[in-house]
């Protein structure tokens, strides 16, 4: 109802209850009258009934003035300021109220503006500290992600009821698997996403036993909470999984999550099969041969005037299999050290790079300028670049000591598989 | 009548020791290299006693005690393992088939001697 509505109704209300009341005081104080009385008051309402009327007409106006000064200055006001409170709180805060009114209402308009001033401050710094904070929030969280991102290790991070909270692409790698009809394991396929269960692509059981020896650990107040288990993933990749508990700040025996670190073992496990396999072949020639060499030997001494070409047989046996012991361990060792350079953390790289760095770390560290001729040569090189570009570093320095220079060149030759390095002096005296 | 022993290993550097000392003890020996000579020979020849080699070419030693145990003459013949496999868990499949005895090389004549005359005697 608008505010004129309202005052009409206020004012036939006000004035309706008034009129009953004067005409209940009227009839009453007419029954008290004796007849004499009530002829004389008729007769003076009858001759005077201009003046009575405009007195009570005046009476009512007056009235309906002050109802309505009352009305405009305090209740249509105080109507609105609910109103426009309610404006400045919950729709804009910066909106003021410009209303008039008493000096009562004037007052209580300024505190409101002075309270919605303060309000509107606090409102804007704790917006701000909140966008402060989630831009820090959202440039660790994306620190995270690119140091996440580079991990060689699959990371799944979820709240305690298995809710994925963050990944990394390498999880993505390891676990997700794309549905096919003929698959009755995962015809829909697996796959790791934001608020997805991590229970539907790691068996909800392993998880469980992970977190109750987790829980364990922490009753026990061991140092190293980590639960650890083995998984198959993607095309039979063996997964070797670390639960670490993602303990409260209240609690610190108590779970808030936890985070699942996945490492690739397969390589691994192969390699010490590999050479597993290695040792017990060695092992087992050994005992071959050492049998053959005791028994041929034992037999020589408990029977010792045998036959000569007994004798020559067992000296043949002792002679072969010595020779067997030999290629045993030879063949060994180069395996071993094959499968040792296979997994040695070697990259490939383009010699004119690696010389380029050379070149650099020379002049800064050593004060030594490396000339390299044909820098663009096709020649590639798997190394440990960091232990290639120390030893070169080394070799330059102990140059420079020995000759006293600080200038040299090198170059490259590709012999079969063998990369050559020439270095030389600049007045064309060869070292190597 | 001699005892007659089989002596099954694919390794002559092994084969020709084991052939003398058996024979210097009195036993006569045949021998073969692989399982399913063995098993012909424990058909023709009955053994009493089989020295056997585990890791053979084809059949392998398990196999062929199996085989041995199978044939009516089998289940008496004595079986001793004669092998480079060392490993408890080598023994113990070894032992699961119930030969007579395990022998790891390298040994010493002297032992097999002892044990070849223990089971032979029983």
């Amino acid at each position: 109802m608008n505010p004129r509505n309202k005052f009409w109704w206020f004012a036939g209300v006000s004035i309706g209850i008034t009129v009953v009341f004067i005409s209940l005081l009227a009839i009453f104080f007419w029954r008290q009258l004796f007849p004499e009385e009530k002829a004389l008051l008729f007769g003076l309402f009858k001759n005077h009934f201009a003046y009575i009327f405009i007195a009570l007409f005046l009476v009512m106006t007056g009235i309906v003035f002050v109802l309505d000064a009352m009305f405009h200055n305090y209740i249509i006001p105080i109507s609105k300021l609910a109103e426009e409170v309610a404006v400045i709180h919950s729709v804009n805060s910066s909106h003021r109220i410009q209303m008039a009114g008493s000096r009562d209402i004037a007052r209580l308009i300024r505190i409101i503006n002075e309270w919605a001033d303060s309000f509107e401050s606090l409102r804007r710094n704790v917006s701000q500290k909140i966008h402060a904070a989630k831009s820090e929030a959202e440039e660790e969280k994306n620190l995270l992600a690119s140091f996440m991102s580079e991990l060689p290790e699959a990371v799944l991070i979820c709240n305690a009821d298995g809710k994925i909270l963050f990944y990394n692409k390498r999880a993505r790698e390891f676990l997700e698997t794309k549905g096919s009809a003929s698959s009755t394991e995962d015809p829909d396929g697996r796959f790791v996403g934001l608020g997805r269960s991590v229970f539907s692509v790691i068996d909800e059981h392993l998880i469980l036993y992970a977190l109750d020896d987790i829980a364990e650990k922490l009753d026990r107040q061991e140092v190293n909470v980590a639960a650890y288990f083995v998984l198959v993933g993607k095309e039979g990749r063996l997964l070797r999984v670390e639960a670490v508990p993602i303990l409260q700040k209240a609690d610190a025996r108590q779970v808030g999550g936890f985070i699942l670190i996945l490492y690739d073992i397969t390589d691994r496990i192969e390699t010490e099969r590999q050479v597993d396999f290695l040792l017990q072949s060695l092992v087992r020639r050994f005992r071959a041969s050492l049998a053959s060499i005791r028994s041929a030997i034992e037999a020589i001494l408990a029977y010792p005037r045998m036959e000569e070409g007994q004798l020559d047989n067992f000296r043949k046996i002792i002679h072969k299999e010595t020779l067997v012991l030999g290629d045993a361990l030879d063949t060994t060792a180069s395996e071993y050290d094959s499968y040792v350079k296979t997994h040695w953390p070697l990259v490939h790289l383009r010699v004119g790079d690696l010389f380029a760095t050379i070149q650099r770390k020379a002049r800064e560290k050593l004060d030594v300028v490396l000339k390299v001729k044909d820098p663009d040569a096709p020649c590639w090189l798997k190394v440990d670049s960091y232990a290639m570009v120390l030893s070169i570093l080394y070799l330059l320095k102990r140059l420079k000591e020995e000759t006293g220079r600080r200038k040299f060149e090198c170059r490259f030759d590709l012999k079969s598989a063998v990369c050559q390095c020439r270095y030389r002096l600049e007045r064309r005296s060869r070292l190597h | 009548m001699a005892t007659k022993i089989l002596v099954v290993d694919d390794e002559p550097s092994i084969v020709v020791p084991l052939q003398f000392l058996m024979e210097q003890n009195g036993y006569e020996v045949k021998t073969a290299a692989t399982g399913e000579e063995a098993i012909e020979a424990v058909s023709s020849y009955r053994p009493d006693l089989v020295l056997l080699d585990i890791m053979l070419p084809g059949m392998d030693g398990f196999e062929t005690c199996q085989r041995i145990r199978q044939t009516p003459e089998g289940r008496q013949i004595r079986i001793i393992f004669l092998t480079a496999m060392g490993r408890e868990m080598d023994i113990a499949k070894g032992m699961s088939l119930e030969p007579d005895d395990y022998i790891t090389k390298p040994f010493s004549n002297a032992d097999v001697m002892d044990r070849v005359r223990r089971l032979v005697s029983d």
